[in-house]
């Protein structure tokens, strides 16, 4: 089989996920089906491994920046994915307990103060059965149970942590986004049979679904935009992931497609422009990281910080050079949308 | 006075004319001939560039392809990208295509990278290290650059740029091994779920699977893996200090975040080393074939260690430099066997190295050069090697398995990687193999092709060979998860003759499925006496599969254990009191006969009993007669008490060990009857306090455990003793420091009366000290000297303690300066007056003098700090210091030992509820208990539940205003003497197996009085006066006699008395070379003379050792030695001499 099957079933999924949606948003905003984006709006990315690695190609983020079309101008991305988090934020932490990187994702929260958050998380938990995967005190041996006794503790974190992030950005937050992951892939022996664990996906993925609705956000359903509930074990002659779990370049180009029908945003085809803009947006993204999640924290802002902390100074030097990079992207985006429209 | 010398000669310097900042800035001549000109080479060895900048820029990491090219890595970007800057780091590839030893051919393969740490080509491309990420970059079009770059591996930490992920290697196995450091926190997303590491160890990665698992934890800077010819696995340490480390599945070491228990390395006291590599091949010769290379990129030079076989895991001897340098940029920091048989040594190239202590963009920072150098012996044929890029299947398979060139099967082991198995298997198979090393290599080919060979593994088990077994076990382990039925396997090999089979069985276990992993795994300790690996690898699974067999046991009463010392270790391993009844059953009936076991038994209900439990052991203390078991039991009660508030009934019945004659006894008791509140016993309490003849310890007991009883009548008895004109001062401080924390107003009211007449104006009985330990005391301490006045030393003793307390006291440091008229301290430098100091150090400064200020007992050098082998272990070693510090650093060391502290030397403050606080590093850690070593050495044990604070201090355990008390001339000799530690030259440790570390016995040791009757044999008799102080030898080994107190006079006779320990491996007759004038000397070995021949200065003795073990050795000098000196060697390689107690 040579074209996979999401590609067929897009229609199908546009009408059982974004029609279903809206009558979701209209009990909770009067606003209806307004569009995600809005101008001056800052995007933030929270997630795992799959958000972490999304700024090395910048295909997300351009596909919700171009999607959000010419009338909404000035937006601000920021990716703040993590690779090997959870809905605890253990990955963010440093040197002490999990607790440490909630507050650093809560640090960010509040300093940049978001209007919109997409939110990934769940892969994890699927691909962890019966093995912990947080070491919060309060969840690391219930996270090693039985399976829904893991998605138990999976949805309560995930509970409390849209909470401290809607506390923390404060009255500008208009939008969580809960996505749901995309599927695992079989790409044959030596590399794992994904089966059970797409089971166990799909399973987080309905979880989440009514979870979105009681926590007051958007819903995106990746798993099944990206051919999860069709998924039956065979193996793939084209993948659009290396290793099963992490996407290739054009996989996520397809996420990214998906991302934005999921928003209800049109996906606009590749162009030269296109690719000069995701360009500048992986170099924004570069500065940003940097800036963000430094090498040499210890000596910057921890424990050592007496000894070298004096070279903190270079940090927000980051600053002008990214502003600069996101005028530069503003302009590719201005004249994109110019040409698409013409 | 002395104390103001120093800083008078500071001001002194101000004076002088400015020197400007050239004594900073001395740059070494960056031409390669200058460096050239520096090495020190063993006979036979040359050494050549094989290629440097700008080709190679500060080159960290090497590998070689199966085409024999090498891939370098290097970072002028570190130690950190600045704003602006771009991700410019480069991977370049180096060829020699004509065969001459020098690279004539280059290729940037990428320049984009950020700090890249590791680099190893294989399957199609290669893999690099890039901060956060293991790439694959990958040429796809042969131009020979990288065209394709995938993320492989994200996650990994970057809280220290030179702790990130680095030292990747291909296993024999086919696996990829990579390393990371103390600082860094890894969480990998994989396809089988998260994985994290959180803190320095090592991980195996397996391409094919894409399943990535942490091996062991720990270790400082783990910057160097190799494995040995039958895959075990040796590492080392870029800040640990312990040489070789043998590791294992599951091991943890020094560091390991939370860690309960760590293992240590085999070389205590070794410089800090980057990379390692076994010399190997046709071309090296035989005396260095075999050997571990290690670069000490500090001391600028290749270290070399041999190991040989120890119980379950082995020693390290350390060999002979490969090469050093005097060239201070010369920076070691990777060395490999190339396919010519040469040895390759990446040269980061930098006066400067890390950036803890020395500034980011500090301008000598090197960011332009890099060497790669080339060892070879023109002498000798160069090694054969034949590309395996370009082998057929027959030839690869050959190579693999029978090539005895390390190299050659290494690189084939990556090309093999990227052929199809349905072809290599056949040509595997094929071979006809008769030796057992070539059956596991072929075993690891298979498991390379992700096809291993399960049968033949299997059989491998059954080798006559134990190396193999343990090999092929180790490549059982692996397949562990997808592989059925080794539980048998694993059971046999844990009862196996060989200790290192035991070790492997018992890592195998670990990774399998079944309920009686942890009771199988108990019998590898049946009939030996097990070292700590082994002891370690059974208490880890013990711990880790706790659930399969506790909650049983707990549930059901059902034992799953063989015998008692089985259900004794696993018991107290996981930290639980499951089976305690039984066993104390048979304590009681005196069925457990060696002390050993009831200490182990005390310690266990010490940390897990029950109330009922405890009155048990009190019960067994007061039916017992022998001392050492009375101690054991009431030690336990103790810390039960102190750690857990746990203490049994019938408390009373601890009056009767109050008359104990044994003073520990005493001690204990006291301190349980008033922890208890035992009122009955307050007047045999008191009764040792008003007996003035009483020993010291025992006083001090009594009067804590008075205060622990508390109340008004221990107030009115204390009001009374302080009032008691006749109380002798060093009384009236212990009531005072007794009562700091429970009336801290009064107890410092009465400090204060105390110090202002302090005899000899110094506070000899810690007071300070004691209000220094607890916030509420410090602070009344601080109330009532601000209204007072202090006499000048006894507030600069003050100050000074003060200043290097832990909790760094404002208030009480202000208080002191304003009651002792002080001004504040100011010991740090301006610029000129630090440019004059070095140039006074270079120019004037003399190493010989300033080793001997070292030594001096006031300053306390030795206390803390070891320079190799030994000395103490609180602060950081000195053996290389003078050559990787630069001297400004080590003068502001000095002076300010709290503005640059070295990795791991951080010190923990913890402060409990109480108000105590405690300093030190954490030893372990557990749920309920923190171990703390303090300044003295001391391990403190710490009830988590009292804990109320628990930060890292900025303020180092080193005291302030250490060297105040010398005069300039000394300092600058002191200073050039650590300026030339580990330099090439005279203060550089060599690898003469010298005894260093000694007892001596004190000046004016008490006298048995047999002296006249056994003459200097007298000494080595067991003698409860002897008070055995340690000693330590100089840096050249020799003891310096001058220093060597005169233990005993008599009449015209003066005896020094030395004495030392030596580990005999093998029994038999063995040489030994002693230095000294023979006439004025005896020599002992566990008490029988040894004969020396008259009119020596140096002879080579040999020592009949029957026995195998610890031995003594003593040197009793009598009279003057004629070169002031005297040492002791060990030449025969089965005497190891034992440089710790």
């Amino acid at each position: 089989m040579k074209i996979p099957l999401y590609r067929l079933s897009l229609p199908v999924l546009l009408c059982s996920l974004v029609i279903p949606m809206i009558p979701v948003r209209a009990d909770h905003h009067a606003k209806g089906s307004a569009p995600l984006l809005q101008t001056g709006d800052r995007v933030a990315f929270v997630g795992g491994g799959l958000i972490e690695r999304a700024r090395l190609n910048g295909y997300l983020e351009t596909a919700l920046t171009a999607g959000a079309g010419p009338k909404v101008t000035g937006l601000k991305f920021r990716n703040l994915g993590w690779s090997g988090d959870t809905v605890f934020n253990d990955a963010r932490s440093y040197f002490g307990k999990p607790k440490e990187g909630r507050d650093r994702l809560k640090k960010i929260i509040g300093e940049w103060k978001p209007n919109v958050v997409l939110l990934n998380y769940g892969a994890e938990v699927a691909l962890s059965a019966g093995r912990a995967w947080t070491d919060e005190a309060s969840a690391s041996k219930r996270s090693a149970g039985d399976w829904d006794e893991s998605v138990a503790v999976f949805l309560e974190g995930y509970a409390k942590m849209i909470e401290e992030i809607r506390k923390d950005a404060v009255e500008g937050l208009r939008e969580i986004v809960v996505v749901a992951p995309p599927p695992l892939e079989n790409l044959g022996s030596p590399l794992p049979d994904h089966r059970e664990s797409n089971r166990r996906m799909a399973k987080v993925r309905d979880a989440l679904q009514g979870f979105a609705k009681e926590n007051k956000a958007r819903f995106i359903d990746l798993f099944g935009a990206m051919g999860g509930d069709e998924f039956d074990g065979k193996i793939l002659a084209q993948s659009l992931t290396h290793d099963g779990l992490h996407f290739t370049e054009p996989g996520y180009r397809e996420l990214a497609r998906q991302l934005a029908v999921g928003v209800g945003y049109g996906t606009s085809p590749s162009s030269a422009l296109a690719d000069k803009l995701r360009e500048r947006i992986i170099e924004k993204n570069r500065l940003f990281f940097h800036r963000w999640r430094p090498a040499n924290e210890t000596y910057l802002y921890l424990f050592r910080k007496h000894e070298q902390g004096r070279n903190a100074k270079e940090i927000p030097q980051f600053d002008p050079i990214i502003e600069k990079r996101e005028r530069e992207i503003e302009q590719l985006r201005n004249q994109l949308l110019k040409n698409s429209q013409g | 006075m002395k104390n103001q010398i120093f800083s008078v000669s500071i001001l002194l310097f101000i004076a002088c004319t400015g020197y400007g900042q050239r004594g900073l800035t001395k740059i070494p001549d960056t031409a390669v001939q200058a460096q050239l000109d520096a090495f020190v080479l063993p006979e036979g060895a040359k050494i050549n560039l094989f290629a440097s900048e700008p080709v190679v820029r500060n080159p960290i990491h090497m590998n070689w392809d199966s085409r024999g090219r090498l891939w370098v890595v290097g970072s002028p970007l570190y130690p950190h990208i600045k704003p602006g800057q771009e991700e410019s780091d480069q991977l370049v590839i180096l060829e020699d295509t004509n065969g001459d030893g020098v690279a004539d051919k280059h290729t940037v393969f990428a320049d984009d990278l950020h700090i890249p740490t590791g680099v190893l080509p294989g399957d199609g491309g290669v893999y690099v290290a890039n901060s956060n990420d293991v790439l694959f970059l990958k040429d796809t079009d042969g131009d020979g650059k990288a065209d394709q770059r995938r993320v492989i591996l994200s996650g990994f930490g970057t809280e220290d740029t030179h702790h990130i992920v680095h030292t990747f290697r291909w296993g024999p196995e086919g696996m990829m091994w990579l390393n990371q450091s103390i600082y860094i926190h890894t969480h990998l997303d994989t396809p089988y779920g998260i994985r994290r590491l959180l803190g320095g160890g090592m991980w195996h990665y397996r391409p094919e699977t894409r399943r990535s698992e942490v091996f062991m934890k720990g270790l400082v800077n783990p910057w160097g893996h190799v494995f040995d010819e039958w895959g075990q696995s040796f590492m080392t340490d870029g800040a640990g200090g312990h040489g070789i480390n043998f590791v294992f599945p599951r091991s943890v070491f020094v560091a390991s975040p939370g860690a309960r228990r760590k293992l240590s390395g085999l070389n205590p006291g070794q410089p800090k080393l980057c990379g390692l590599e076994v010399l190997s091949g046709s071309h090296v010769p035989d005396v260095w074939r075999g050997a571990l290379a290690a670069p000490d990129f500090r001391g600028h030079r290749i270290k070399t260690y041999r190991l040989s076989d120890k119980g379950s895991a082995y020693q390290s001897r350390v060999g002979k430099d490969l090469v050093a340098s005097k060239h201070g940029a010369f920076r070691p920091i990777d060395v490999k066997m190339g396919p010519d048989g040469a040895i390759y040594v990446a040269d980061l190239y930098n006066p400067i190295i890390q950036h803890g202590e020395v500034d980011f963009r500090d301008a000598r920072r090197d960011h332009k050069h890099g060497r790669i150098w080339r060892i070879s012996f023109p002498g000798r044929k160069k090694s054969p090697f034949a590309k395996p890029a370009d082998m057929n299947e027959k030839e690869l398979a050959e190579a693999l398995v029978f090539s005895k060139e390390n190299v050659q099967r290494e690189l084939a082991t990556a090309e093999l990687r990227t052929r199809k198995p349905e072809k290599m298997l056949p040509a595997l198979k094929a071979l006809e193999l008769k030796e057992e090393l070539h059956k596991l290599r072929r075993i690891w080919a298979t498991q390379a092709l992700n096809r291993f060979d399960l049968e033949a593994a299997k059989e491998l088990t059954r080798s006559e060979s134990p190396k193999a077994r343990a090999g092929a076990l180790r490549a059982l382990y692996y397949e562990a998860s997808r592989t059925e039925g080794l539980l048998p396997l694993a059971e046999a090999a844990v009862s196996d003759p060989s200790e290192q089979v035991r070790l492997w069985g018992v890592s195998l276990l670990a990774q399998l499925d079944s309920p009686k992993t942890v009771p199988i795994a108990l019998k590898a300790l049946d009939g030996i006496e097990p070292d700590d690996f082994l002891d370690f690898a059974v208490w880890s699974i013990c711990r880790e599969h706790r659930d399969r067999w506790a909650d049983e046991m707990k549930e059901k009463g059902k034992n799953p254990f063989a015998n008692l010392p089985q259900l004794l270790f696993a018991s107290s391993a996981i930290g639980e009191r499951l089976g305690a009844d039984r066993i104390l059953a048979s304590l009681s009936g005196g069925k457990i006969k060696d002390d050993q076991t009831v200490w182990d038994i005390a310690n266990w209900m010490a940390n897990e009993g029950s109330s009922a439990h405890l009155s048990k052991l009190l019960g067994l203390a007061s039916e017992t007669k022998a001392v050492t078991r009375q101690h054991a039991y009431l030690n336990a009660l103790l810390n039960a008490k102190k750690l857990r508030k746990t203490s049994p009934s019938g408390t009373e019945r601890i009056s009767p060990f109050l008359q104990s004659e044994n003073d520990t006894i005493f001690g204990v008791a006291a301190q349980l009857a008033g922890l208890w509140k035992v009122e009955s016993s307050r007047p045999a309490i008191e009764k040792i306090l008003n007996d003035d003849r009483a020993p010291t310890a025992r006083t001090k007991a009594a009067l804590q455990a008075l205060i622990s009883l508390g109340g008004e009548k221990t107030n009115s008895y204390l009001n009374q003793l302080f009032g008691n004109p006749k109380t002798p001062y060093e009384r009236k401080a212990m009531v005072v420091t007794g009562q700091s924390k429970v009336q801290p107003i009064l107890a410092a009211r009465r400090a204060v009366k105390l110090l202002q007449g302090a005899p000899e104006g110094k506070d000899k009985f810690g007071i300070y000290a004691a209000f220094l330990g607890n916030r509420g005391a410090t602070r009344a301490l601080a109330t009532e000297i601000s209204q007072a006045n202090l006499p000048e030393p006894i507030a600069l003793q003050g100050l000074q303690l003060a200043e290097s307390s832990p909790t760094r006291p404002k208030e009480l440091i202000a208080a002191i300066q304003k009651a002792g008229g002080l001004k504040p301290m100011k010991m740090s430098l301006s610029l000129s007056e630090m440019a004059t100091m070095i140039e006074r150090v270079v120019k004037r400064g003399d190493a010989a003098r300033g080793e001997k200020i070292y030594r001096r007992e006031n300053l306390q050098c030795v206390a803390c700090h070891a320079i190799g082998e030994v000395g103490g272990v609180i602060g950081p070693n000195m053996v290389s210091i003078g050559a990787s510090a630069p001297l400004d650093y080590l003068i502001e060391s000095l002076l300010e030992p709290s503005k640059k502290i070295k990795e791991g030397y951080h010190t923990n403050l913890v402060t409990l509820k109480n108000g105590d606080a405690h300093a030190g590093g954490i030893v372990s850690e557990s749920k309920t208990e923190l171990v703390i070593r303090d300044l003295t050495g001391k391990h403190n044990r710490i009830a988590k539940a009292d804990v109320a604070s628990k930060t890292i201090s900025p303020v180092s355990l080193m005291p302030v205003g250490l060297t105040a008390q010398l005069r300039e001339d000394e300092f600058v000799d002191l200073v050039r003497f650590m300026s030339e530690l580990g330099k090439e030259g005279k203060y550089k440790t060599t690898t003469n197996r010298f005894a260093r570390f000694w007892e001596v016995l004190p000046a004016g040791s008490p006298n048995p009085g047999t002296v006249h009757h056994y003459g200097a044999k007298m000494f080595t008799q067991e003698f409860s006066g002897y008070k055995w102080k340690p000693f330590y030898a100089m840096v050249g080994g020799s003891i310096p006699v001058d220093e060597v107190p005169v233990a005993l006079k008599r009449r015209a006779d003066e005896y020094q008395v030395l004495r030392t320990h030596v580990e005999v491996t093998k029994a038999g007759k063995h040489k030994i070379r002693v230095k000294g004038d023979s006439n004025h000397m005896d020599l002992f070995l566990d008490g029988e003379v040894i004969e020396i021949p008259s009119d020596r200065t140096q002879t080579d003795l040999e020592i009949d050792c029957k026995k195998t073990g610890k031995r003594q050795l003593m040197l009793v000098l009598q009279g003057a030695q004629s070169s002031g000196q005297v040492s002791l060697e060990a030449l025969s390689e089965d005497l190891t001499m034992l440089n710790s107690l």
